[in-house]
């Protein structure tokens, strides 16, 4: 979830009306921000990750408008002369660009912390850590057109990257400069590197990485602007420009399109486009439960930022996130007021059921609470030291490939260790000490994974035995009415000859015996441990 | 009153009287110390009646002072040897059978009253001293009165100077400070202790008295039955999972059936099912646990993938652009830890066994890439579910939420406030005040998307999908502020907590 800042005074100017927080405050909530105001600095949460062009004051100022029915700066894109030639080499390695070029009133401190927070945001979460998209401004005075989008190898050309004062190869970059190591990534594994130069074959950038020094540095009071967005995306390599170039608008600046010159083709960028879609009544009402009239949708589209001509929507060319009506409906929905559409009972009766096996667990929950045993109920997770090692077990347990905690590295596949475990934790609590657990324990057997349904008890003080807790099982095996038999058997857990499997119709479900010596000591256990194991589904057939 | 009394307080009780003292009752009643305190902080406790504590301060003899007492003072037994004729120190120390000790005083006691006389190695009685054989000594006065301990402060002048005279020398008498008990009876006291006790009620009930009725015409003692009593330590449910059953009866009494899905999910149920798609920034916040071994479903069917795939490619035929780009049928099948319910909610419109109108709901353990802390868990329950049905909209989800405001957080105040989630639209918000804590969070819901249940289902239908914090309510419910105490291993908690 995005997070970004802006002056409420800035907000207040691109408005054109002197507007309070509190109002901002309202309005951006039905777009799922939420807004803190501290002094003039507002911090807005953007709780809708779909919505980029909100990521800087510039959109916040033209939804703000919207909403209040004031006029808009129009995005009208002049027509240039200036070219960017796309050579053929970038095909493979990063394929796509869109920019255009700005021309207007002295860049001020506001709208440049703008364009850097908002290019910082939009290329780390929407670009994908600048892979997908990453974006470049510069002062255009001393670029001489066309520019050239190349793919060069890695030591064939030297320039000198922002913030640095030698010259270095573009391999040097990747190894010698911040933003280098950080976005090396991106070109793992490729021959040759983009470039974007001009004219006179000075070094623009090295996209995704870095300007150049010399004609890649933007600053307060510059005139002349030249934006360029590079991908591997070119929708989102577009709507990076679109958004740029309304926020361009927004700022009284004069927006013009640059021709991209690819093999023979030409082509605009960026490309305004305002899609359409058709939308009735009737399916608003169906989705809303609310019948509009055609004028009243249309103005409730306009203050969503839409067009709207005879049952025709034009969807603005920044709001990529509209894939279906639905979209234009919610947007519909939250100016109309969600407070304002009726409530209506859902009137067709339905039968509620439970899981068919809710029923055998509560009943052996509710015989292990008569027997006097405390419930438990522990993390599913936990790691294979507690589940393998001390358990003297060589199941194989479903292990965390990215692990944040040792702690938590594996999904359980018994309840034994768990409950172990806990007495473990609580030897200065009286005994006797009676608990159990039911839950769900992972079960994996090579490619095989499966969840199972278990009861695990445990009686643990100085004279805890066999007998115990055989005289429980046999309590709650025997008042469910199941048929059971008890054969001696081995388990690493259990100690030999005071151990037992639980057959019903032939199926082993589960053990019962005395927990080995030596895995109570593993757990660090100084009392006599007696419990069993159940899987519930064997119990149901 | 009286039935309600212990055995105890019933044998103290003839023998109070105001002003009486411990010593004096122990003396009077025949019972033990400790059984009269018992009985007395019991019936102090009923405001039979006060007691006030004094601090008193006795002389008595001691081990010389016994013997003093039966063979007289060596000072006086040295007189009266001294008596028929004047002798040397060895000789009355003979006489007298006095130690070199008793010598050494008696002589100087002698002197002090100028009641012998020195002369050339042999002493004599002086005239004083032939008087003084005639006289009994302060100090013998007070020897033949300490038969008993007496109290201090009766002591008169004389006594007292003698007796300090004799604390000076050693072993005679000595001191001792005791703390004294006296009873002032309440009003209900002096009523009580008028009252004829009857000595035969019953304590115990017991299987002989039963067997041969000799309970009958008597009375029973009653209990305190206020006073607390021990802890016993039983068999209960857990405190969270007991809020869990509740949530399930209520959601089968709104007619939802309850539906399941595996812990170890795979990509395409907890996400690309839900048409959140593979590149997107959206499955950050959704984040989750990927498994070491196996990596990959491989029992994923293929014709409901080749659904979800043209969904997420061109929109499979809804009205939707779909995100257009390739989707990958490998990264699909990768197996995660289930991070969020919904993927059981997308299982089941997938069932070929989905019922249209049906109501479905599940609670499932669920996982979250997170830090653990006082308010985040790595592991954590959520309840969700859907109501699906032909003709039903976002008023019936209005009215759904305020019902689940009303059932799960005791209020009808409720907000329903515009959000995000990347498989409904509209998505909406629920917020409910809860008397005591304010505005809370209850949970999500919305539309799912078109291109979530076309594929799905086969066809489009309207859902109402929704999601609660059950965590949430569960602690505020519950009472608890650590989110760590729903899965607590501290079994002196988890005896102590309450189940409701």
């Amino acid at each position: 979830m995005p997070t970004i800042t802006f002056s409420l005074k800035d907000c207040q100017q691109l408005i054109g009306k002197k507007i309070t927080f509190e109002h901002v405050e309202s309005m951006l909530r039905n777009a799922k921000a939420e807004l803190t105001i501290n002094g003039d600095e507002i911090k807005a949460e953007l709780g809708d990750t779909n919505l980029p062009y909100l990521w800087s004051v510039e959109g916040i100022a033209r939804y703000c408008k919207n909403n209040l029915q004031l006029p808009n700066n129009v995005l009208h894109l002049e027509p240039s002369s200036q070219n960017i030639i796309v050579e053929k080499s970038v095909k493979t390695i990063r394929p796509w660009i869109a920019g255009f070029s700005a021309e207007g009133p002295a860049l001020s401190d506001a709208f440049l912390k703008q364009m850097i927070q908002f290019q910082e945001k939009f290329c780390e979460s929407y670009g994908r850590r600048r892979q997908k998209i990453a974006i470049g401004l510069y002062p255009s005075e001393h670029i001489a057109f066309p520019i050239t989008y190349t793919a060069v190898a890695p030591e064939s050309i030297t320039f000198i990257p922002l913030g640095m004062q030698r010259q270095l190869s573009l391999k040097q970059i990747l190894e010698q400069h911040s933003k280098g190591k950080e976005y090396a990534w991106i070109l793992e594994g490729m021959k040759t590197y983009p470039l974007l130069k001009d004219a006179k074959q000075q070094v623009l950038s090295f996209p995704p990485i870095i300007n150049a020094e010399k004609i890649g540095k933007l600053e307060i009071g510059m005139k002349h602007i030249f934006f360029e967005a590079t991908g591997t995306d070119e929708e989102a390599v577009n709507l990076a420009a679109v958004i740029f170039a309304y926020a361009f608008a927004e700022r009284g600046y004069k927006v013009m399109a640059l021709q991209l010159i690819q093999e023979k083709e030409k082509l605009k960028t960026p490309r305004i486009e305002w899609e359409k879609k058709k939308i009735s009544p009737a399916e608003i009402e169906k989705l809303l439960g609310v019948k509009l009239k055609e004028q009243e949708i249309a103005s409730l589209l306009i203050r969503s930022g839409y067009q709207y001509a005879k049952g025709v929507v034009s969807i603005p060319p920044y709001r990529t996130d509209v894939l279906h009506a639905v979209d234009i409906i919610e947007d519909i929905a939250i100016v109309y007021d969600f407070n304002k559409i009726p409530e209506q009972q859902l009137a067709t009766a339905t039968i509620g059921s439970a899981q068919h096996i809710v029923s055998t667990i509560d009943t052996a929950r509710d015989l292990m609470v008569g027997l006097g045993f405390q419930e438990i109920l522990s993390p599913f997770l936990s790691n294979k030291g507690i589940l393998t090692n001390n358990m003297q077990s060589t199941e194989e347990v479903v292990e965390i490939d990215n692990v944040m905690s040792e702690t938590y590295s594996a999904v359980r596949n018994s309840l034994l260790p768990i409950l172990l475990e806990l007495l473990s934790k609580n030897k200065h609590v009286s005994y006797p000490q009676k608990v159990f657990e039911q839950g769900i324990a992972t079960k994996r057997d090579r490619k095989v994974i499966a969840d199972h349904e278990l009861l695990t008890g445990l009686t643990t003080h100085e004279k805890a035995n066999y007998t115990e807790i055989r005289q429980v099982l046999d309590f709650v095996l025997n008042m469910m009415g199941v048929a059971y038999q008890i054969k001696e058997a081995t388990h690493p857990s259990f100690l030999q000859g005071r151990a037992g499997k639980i057959l019903v119709q032939g199926k082993e479900i589960g053990f019962l015996g005395e927990i080995h010596p030596q895995v109570l000591e593993n757990f660090n256990i100084e009392m006599p441990v007696a419990g069993f194991e159940i899987d519930i589904q064997g119990l149901e057939e | 009153m009286i039935q309600k009394l212990h055995p105890l307080e019933r044998k103290i009780l003839p023998f109070l009287k105001s002003g009486i003292t411990l010593t004096q009752l122990q003396e009077s009643s025949g019972m033990k110390q400790e059984e009269i305190l018992r009985a007395m902080h019991w019936l102090e406790n009923k405001e039979v009646l006060t007691t006030q504590r004094t601090m008193t301060k006795h002389i008595l003899l001691a081990s010389n002072g016994v013997a003093y007492q039966k063979n007289g003072l060596p000072e006086r037994r040295m007189l009266q040897a001294l008596a028929t004729a004047p002798m040397t120190i060895a000789e009355v120390s003979k006489k007298a059978s006095l130690n070199q000790q008793e010598v050494g005083i008696s002589l100087g006691v002698l002197k002090n009253k100028q009641a012998i006389i020195m002369e050339q190695g042999s002493m004599q009685l002086s005239e004083q001293g032939k008087a003084l054989l005639k006289q009994q000594f302060d100090e013998e006065k007070l020897l033949k009165k300490l038969v008993t301990p007496i109290t201090w402060d009766v002591l008169s002048a004389s006594e007292s100077k003698a007796a300090e005279s004799l604390l000076r020398r050693k072993d005679i008498v000595m001191i001792t400070e005791k703390t004294e008990i006296t009873i002032t009876l309440t009003q209900l006291g002096e009523k009580l202790s008028r009252q004829k006790i009857n000595a035969e009620f019953l304590d115990t009930i017991t299987p002989t008295m039963l067997q041969n009725g000799s309970w009958k015409g008597k009375e029973f003692r009653a209990y305190d039955v206020e006073s607390n009593v021990p802890r016993i330590v039983a068999g209960k449910k857990h405190h969270y999972r007991f809020f869990l059953d509740e949530m399930r009866k209520k959601f089968l009494s709104f007619g939802f059936a309850e539906c399941e899905g595996p812990v170890v999910e795979n990509e395409f149920w907890d996400m690309d099912a839900l048409f959140m798609p593979q590149f997107h920034s959206a499955r950050d916040i959704h984040q989750g646990y990927a498994i070491k071994e196996p990596k990959y479903d491989d029992t994923l069917s293929k014709e409901v993938v080749k659904r979800v795939k043209a969904a997420h490619e061109h929109g499979f035929g809804t009205g939707s652009k779909g995100w257009r780009y390739e989707f990958d049928t490998t990264r699909t099948a990768k197996y995660i830890l289930r991070t969020q319910d919904t993927a059981i909610s997308a299982r089941t419109l997938a069932s070929k066994d989905l019922k249209i109108p049906g109501k479905y709901f599940q609670m499932s353990r669920c996982f979250r890439y997170d830090v653990i802390d006082a308010t985040h868990l790595s592991d954590f329950n959520q309840v969700g579910g859907f109501v699906v049905e032909e003709n039903i909209n976002f008023g019936h989800l209005k009215a759904l939420l305020k019902m689940f405001a009303e059932e799960f957080a005791e209020t009808d105040q409720i907000k329903i406030v515009p959000g995000y989630f990347p498989f409904t639209e509209p998505s909406a918000e629920l917020f409910a005040k809860h008397p005591d804590l304010g505005w809370i969070e209850l949970g999500g819901s919305g539309m799912f998307r078109p291109e979530l249940v076309k594929p799905l289902v086969g066809k489009d239908v309207p859902v109402i999908a929704w999601g609660l914090g059950i965590d949430r309510i569960a602690m505020f419910k519950l009472g608890l502020k650590d989110i760590r105490s729903l899965f607590s291993h501290d079994l002196e908690f988890l005896r102590e907590c309450r189940v409701k």
